[in-house]
């Protein structure tokens, strides 16, 4: 499993034209590129077009990594899930319902059957911090994160799941998002 | 405790929202620039979307096909693409050896010489092979000839809906796919803009008597569509329904 160092390298190669670095930077991450598409998207083919348009901007966008400061990962998901709630937001717009999980219990900790460097660690504990954050709050924040963040929910979405107004579900998640914090910076 | 919330909490909440996606879109210019002027702004930024990456943590990985690498590959690093450059092919193209296979022609619709291509175009396709007998689902695969945009369809004639799926292949950036009927020697009928991933829409009325002799085309437009009302750009799929 490439550390985050790695990651960055095969960005900055990327960036100036390298297509072995991209083809490795591929390799590397599109597991969990694609994991991420699928749990969004659900329609398997919907995923495959959307992963090969991520990586087509990848490659176009490479030498803008450094630009906001997010660590190489997040820079991937976020290309990937910004790409795929546009999807979903064509989608809404002309009306049909789409899949949604009735069910959020299965949005909750499966367990990563892939080994860790060492690089991984930190990111490791942080992740055991933001479970037992979420864990503590409880409801509805944790549901809210989880259903916009791997769900790609609306507030739209949100306020009929939880039969509330949707301003409701905003306060929800402000409050939660102060407790959270305080959680997170213990 | 009900205190009111404080700027930094409004910006907290504000990043949040826009890292799930939960801005509306009028908001989301504004916060990106505020974003590139604000450093506290960008602060929460960067942290809340450290901390929702954490959300990933919990997924397992998934192998992607093979064919999605080659698909960017072939974006990316392929000669020339031939869907940008059609070719003009002779019409002397002999239909009858077809045997049911689809076939693409290029053509190039450009200015002036649309309406006499389309009447060339649509005299080549008229007498052609049997229309489809019965009242059963026609399908189409509207593919280019490299095939590196296919767009399968299906028509219920019961019910005049015609059904898209996007196998391969994307517009340009700034540019949009539009869907084109031909029939006879009729010209072309908008059919609207092509999705980036399944379009449903009913057949004109009109069209429903000479579904055995349709051509679906795509042709490359400005974003938007056509301006004209007919093609204006290249045409870059064709196929031909048949019956299943």
């Amino acid at each position: 499993m490439p550390t985050r160092e790695q990651i960055e390298i095969y960005l900055a190669q990327t960036a100036s034209g390298d297509r072995a670095a991209f083809r490795a930077l591929y390799d590397a991450t599109s597991g969990r590129i694609f994991a991420v598409l699928q749990m969004l998207l659900k329609d398997p083919a919907l995923a495959e077009d959307a992963l090969q348009d991520v990586y087509v901007k990848i490659w176009k966008h490479a030498g803008r990594y450094r630009a906001n400061g997010l660590s190489p990962m997040t820079w991937l998901i976020a290309i990937a899930r910004n790409h795929a709630i546009d999807r979903l937001r064509i989608a809404r717009s002309r009306g049909p319902d789409r899949p949604s999980h009735a069910d959020m219990s299965d949005l909750g900790t499966i367990p990563d059957p892939a080994p860790c460097a060492e690089g991984q660690a930190v990111a490791r504990s942080e992740l055991a911090r933001l479970n037992r954050c979420l864990e503590t709050l409880g409801q509805p924040v944790a549901q809210i994160l989880r259903g916009a963040y791997l769900n790609g929910d609306s507030y739209a979405d949100l306020a009929v799941r939880f039969d509330v107004p949707l301003n409701t579900v905003r306060t929800w998640l402000r409050r939660g998002l102060q407790s959270l914090r305080e959680c997170l910076s213990t | 405790m009900s205190t009111s919330p404080s700027p930094d909490d409004n910006d907290s909440l504000t990043a949040v929202e826009y890292v799930l996606g939960l801005l509306p879109e009028a908001e989301v210019q504004d916060f990106e620039a505020r974003l590139a002027q604000q450093d506290s702004l960008r602060q929460h930024y960067v942290a809340w979307s450290e901390t929702l990456t954490g959300l990933t943590g919990d997924l397992a990985d998934a192998a992607p096909p093979d064919r999605v690498w080659r698909r960017i590959e072939d974006r990316l690093f392929a000669p020339a693409a031939a869907i940008r450059e059609p070719v003009i092919r002779p019409l002397a193209e002999p239909w009858h050896r077809l045997r049911g296979q689809m076939r693409v022609i290029w053509l190039m619709l450009a200015g002036g010489v649309v309406a006499a291509a389309v009447v060339v175009l649509g005299l080549a396709l008229s007498g052609l092979l049997a229309p489809a007998n019965g009242p059963g689902l026609l399908t189409a695969e509207i593919a280019a000839e490299d095939r590196r945009l296919i767009v399968n369809a299906r028509v219920d004639p019961a019910s005049g809906l015609l059904t898209l799926r996007r196998v391969t292949g994307t517009p340009s950036a700034g540019r949009a796919q539009e869907l084109w009927l031909l029939q006879g020697s009729a010209a072309p009928v908008s059919l609207g803009l092509l999705a980036a991933d399944e379009t449903e829409l009913r057949l004109p009325e009109a069209a429903l008597a000479n579904l055995g002799d349709t051509v679906l085309a795509i042709s490359d437009e400005p974003a938007g569509g056509s301006p004209t009302g007919q093609p204006t750009g290249a045409v870059l799929a064709l196929g031909r329904l048949v019956g299943v």
